[in-house]
């Protein structure tokens, strides 16, 4: 492969010496009230792209070498009101006051534009789940955290793994990014979102509307970005312990399935480099009685990985590698299984800044995916022993040129995907894919931002696919904003899809993969109205219509021989509104509500569609201590099943009642730096032991500590 | 495989009243069988409870693969030699509390009730799940010849073998 030559020749052949203004910014933050210094606040330089945190008491020192005398630094802790402050190339010492907060709501976000951006100026509508909020959410992993939201439902897929309808949408039409890259290795044609600890990362964007015009395929509807930890210039030492038991009656007695979570951060810097250290493993006892699983334990164990180094303020070059093991069990008086899978992924980037506010990043990344299924029986037969492996190997450059507040970028994208089985056709498959994407974003008078974008993909299968999007962002008055964009988004098919040959082994039938299907299209639009008030309340209400041309779908070729087709068009549409309210000092509220209506071709609603859900929620902040309720309710909905007649889901005969989920959550301070969480997940119970959710009320404790 | 058609005498449960003297006078020393049958996609499984045996010539219960009319796929199935034995089922008791056959009058002898998606079926398919699941149901069979009543619970079903465990439960 090429790509690191290349890659190296890029890096050095850009390194220069430009003539920069050198100055030290020195200061101390301050909690506006109390006048104590306020340790790990976020100060950043969004113009240079480099930052550090404040010490213990709330000192920082940070050095600047910019082309311009001024810069601007954006001052961001949880808890606190962001703060923008522009300071000029005179050395001098700052004290900065910070207003106490209760949620965060102008965070930088990078996703809808692959450009830092503060949300309220990004003309693509964005959701940010704060690191706040998955600290106050106590959930554990990606999957549960997302479903806690009204409009992501979570379900059990028939294979296992999980499934996340999100705006009414299958998750495989929403493209998952770690840090920007997809996530390589997906069972039935999912990202396992319940393999990513929320130990692992700050916090989650999502980007609504078709996106394909800046990531290609799966971003027909919208992209899931999981940002994870950044390395900033703090050190830290912390561990912290979680015991979780599910009941599966009203019994008390009955708490004996659950798991054990640990989870150990090291951060060290000097003044150049930064590294961290980031383990988590969780073992977990399963209830095979309730949940429709195979296993009796299971065993994640995962490490974040990360080095940062910065030459000056114009080279930093940052290495990362996430890895991630796990093991399932299970044993039966008739079947005896064990899965493994293994997921690594590199990522080397290297960002430079020029003179006239032109930035070029690079990144290569390696990811590769292993899952192996066996079943034996208890007297030694082997019944099934599936080996299914993935690699990807990615490059992308990426100019980004900023001009006031216009903002120009474009890039280029290589990936090779290797997929290898001995249910693939030929044993082994591989896809090209070199894409080209350009994205202008002007801003004129009176408030109107446009960003006008398109990408053109290549594949070695099949033909190329052109993905525009515009999108507008009005500001009318300082507190209200308008966004509307329209793209289009495209899926290619899955190597499942394309190219498995699989026998189901119950009604003898036989799925064969289609290498000739072509990909899936979309055309979406959105339209947004958000009324905000700094750090005192937020409304959004959004409107959303996507229409799916060539949906790929199950079909039977012959009796007992099923395949895949380009066939149906579908419409999904929605109203989403989303709120928050900060009332009375430390009292904040938060809500959501979703009315969705998705149609097959012949206008019928499609099965697992939740018409309407919603969520009401409320944060009480007391000193350093908080308590969280949020109730979880989704209307009554016809949920899916499988006919084995035609091999495809079809709408079940039966409703489902209105479910209520309650998660009820309290954070402690117990001292120094102990804190302890006690929360209570699914408190009132509410299973379903056919279409989830299986596992009832859990009860969960977690003790951390920063040394 | 050997091992497929044996029959496995995991257990020998013998319950003994141990305090209670009215407990000593019903409970009585019942032996439980387990058997696991051989994989319905490879061969039909006769089986013979008053023989405890496997026997293709002489049985009360077969497990086979059931053609679903018109659908172009089998399914599992447990059916009873209707000429040698009736039925009955038990929705309330669990297999280890039953100590004493039902009444006569509840056998039957509607047996399309234990096929696929019949009432009392033993062996039915999740649509939302994928998965062949067993009755929670402990069902009876009366042996027209010998008299004897069996008591029967189907433990598991894992791809295509199915455990299950009866008990002679006796008219004294």
């Amino acid at each position: 492969m090429k790509f690191p030559n290349f890659f190296w020749v890029i890096i050095f052949t850009n390194i220069s010496l430009f003539s920069m203004n050198n100055f030290n910014v020195e200061g101390r933050i301050v909690d506006s009230k109390t006048k104590e210094g306020i340790e790990n606040v976020n100060v950043f330089v969004e113009d240079l792209g480099v930052g550090t945190a404040s010490s213990l008491d709330g000192y920082f020192n940070i050095k600047i070498d910019s082309f311009t005398s001024q810069v601007t630094l954006f001052i961001n802790h949880i808890g606190f009101k962001p703060k923008k402050i522009i300071v000029s190339n005179i050395n001098k010492e700052l004290l900065i006051e910070l207003d106490e907060s209760f949620f965060e709501m102008d965070e930088l976000v990078i996703t809808g534009t692959k450009t830092s951006k503060i949300r309220e100026n990004v003309p693509i509508s964005t959701q940010i789940i704060t690191n706040q909020e998955i600290l106050n959410s106590g959930e554990s992993n990606i999957a549960e955290l997302l479903s806690s939201f009204s409009g992501v439902n979570l379900q059990t897929s028939v294979d296992g793994g999980s499934i996340l309808n999100i705006m009414g949408m299958d998750s495989r039409y929403i493209l998952i990014l770690l840090d920007g890259q997809p996530i390589t290795g997906k069972f039935n044609n999912r990202v396992s979102l319940d393999q990513i600890s929320t130990k692992l990362i700050d916090k989650i964007e999502i980007s609504k509307g078709p996106s394909s015009s800046l990531y290609g395929t799966e971003a027909m509807s919208g992209v899931i970005n999981i940002i994870s930890n950044k390395n900033l210039n703090e050190d830290l030492i912390s561990a912290s312990v979680r015991f979780s038991d599910s009941e599966k009656n009203l019994n008390f007695s009955d708490l004996v399935k659950g798991s054990f979570f640990r989870n150990f951060v090291l951060k060290k810097n000097t003044s150049k480099l930064s590294s961290s250290i980031n383990l988590n493993s969780d073992k977990i006892e399963t209830d095979k009685t309730i949940q429709q699983i195979d296993a009796d334990n299971i065993l994640k164990n995962s490490g974040l990985f990360k080095l940062d180094y910065r030459f000056n303020n114009k080279h930093s070059i940052s290495f990362s590698s996430n890895i991630f093991h796990q093991t399932e069990n299970g044993e039966s008086s008739l079947m005896n299984t064990k899965t493994n899978i293994f997921r690594n992924l590199f990522n080397l980037k290297h960002n430079f800044y020029t003179k006239n506010n032109w930035s070029i990043d690079q990144i290569i990344q390696k990811q590769s995916y292993e899952r192996n299924y066996m079943q034996n029986r208890p007297w030694g037969d082997q019944v099934k022993n599936d080996l299914t492996s993935e690699e990807n190997l990615e490059y992308e450059i990426k100019f980004t040129k900023k001009s006031k507040l216009n903002i120009i970028n474009f890039g280029l994208e290589s990936s090779k995907s290797i997929y290898q089985s001995d249910r693939v056709q030929n044993d082994i498959q591989s896809v090209l894919n070199n894409s080209f994407f350009s994205q202008y974003e002007y801003h004129y008078e009176n408030g109107l931002s446009v960003i006008y974008g398109a990408r053109i993909d290549f594949f070695s299968e099949y033909q190329e696919v052109f993905s525009p999007r515009i999108g507008i962002l009005y500001s009318i008055k300082s507190n209200w904003k308008i966004r509307t964009s329209w793209g289009r988004g495209f899926r290619s098919p899955s190597f499942m899809e394309r190219f498995i040959d699989w026998d189901h082994i119950q009604f003898g039938y036989k799925v064969l993969g289609n290498p000739n299907l072509k990909p899936e299209s979309s055309i979406g639009y959105s339209f947004e109205i958000e009324n905000y008030k700094l750090s005192k309340y937020q409304t959004t209400i959004r409107l959303y219509h996507t229409g799916f041309d060539n949906l790929i779908e199950d079909y039977a070729i012959s009796p007992g021989i099923l395949s895949y087709r380009n066939v149906v068009n579908a419409t999904y549409s929605g109203i989403e509104i989303n709120g928050k309210w900060n009332t009375y000092k430390s009292l904040l509220f938060f809500w959501g509500l979703n009315f969705v209506n998705n149609r097959d071709e012949e206008k019928k609603i499609i099965p697992n569609t939740q018409p309407v859900s919603g969520n009401l929620g409320i944060v009480f902040n007391y000193k350093k201590n908080s308590l969280r309720l949020n109730l979880k309710w989704v209307g009554k909905y016809y949920p899916q099943d499988y006919d084995p007649l035609v091999g495809i889901y079809i709408k079940s005969k039966n409703s489902l009642p209105n479910q209520y989920l309650i998660n009820i959550n309290q954070n402690f301070l117990l001292f120094n730096n102990i804190k302890l969480i006690l929360g209570i997940k699914n408190s009132l119970n509410y299973t379903n032991r056919r279409y989830g959710p299986f596992v009832g009320r859990v009860f969960f404790a977690e003790i951390s500590n920063n040394f | 495989m050997k091992n497929k058609h044996t029959i496995i005498l995991i257990n020998f449960l013998f319950f003994f009243g141990c305090e209670d003297k009215i407990e000593e006078e019903t409970e009585e020393e019942i032996i439980t069988i387990d058997v696991i049958t051989s994989n319905v996609n490879q061969e039909i499984f006769y089986y013979n409870f008053t023989n405890d045996s496997i026997d293709s010539t002489n049985w009360q219960i077969m497990y086979h693969n059931l053609e679903i009319q018109g659908s172009g796929y089998s399914m599992p199935n447990f059916s009873f030699d209707s000429s040698k034995v009736s039925f009955a089922v038990d929705s309330i008791n669990n297999f280890e509390d039953i100590f004493e056959p039902p009444s006569i009058s509840m056998f039957q002898n509607t047996f399309y009730d234990l096929a696929y998606l019949g009432k009392y079926a033993v062996l039915s398919y999740d649509m939302s799940i994928h998965k062949v699941l067993t009755s929670e149901l402990v069902y009876f069979i009366y042996d027209l010849e010998t008299k004897q009543v069996f008591k029967i619970f189907f433990n598991e079903y894992s791809s295509g073998v199915v455990l299950f465990k009866y008990a002679d439960l006796n008219y004294d």
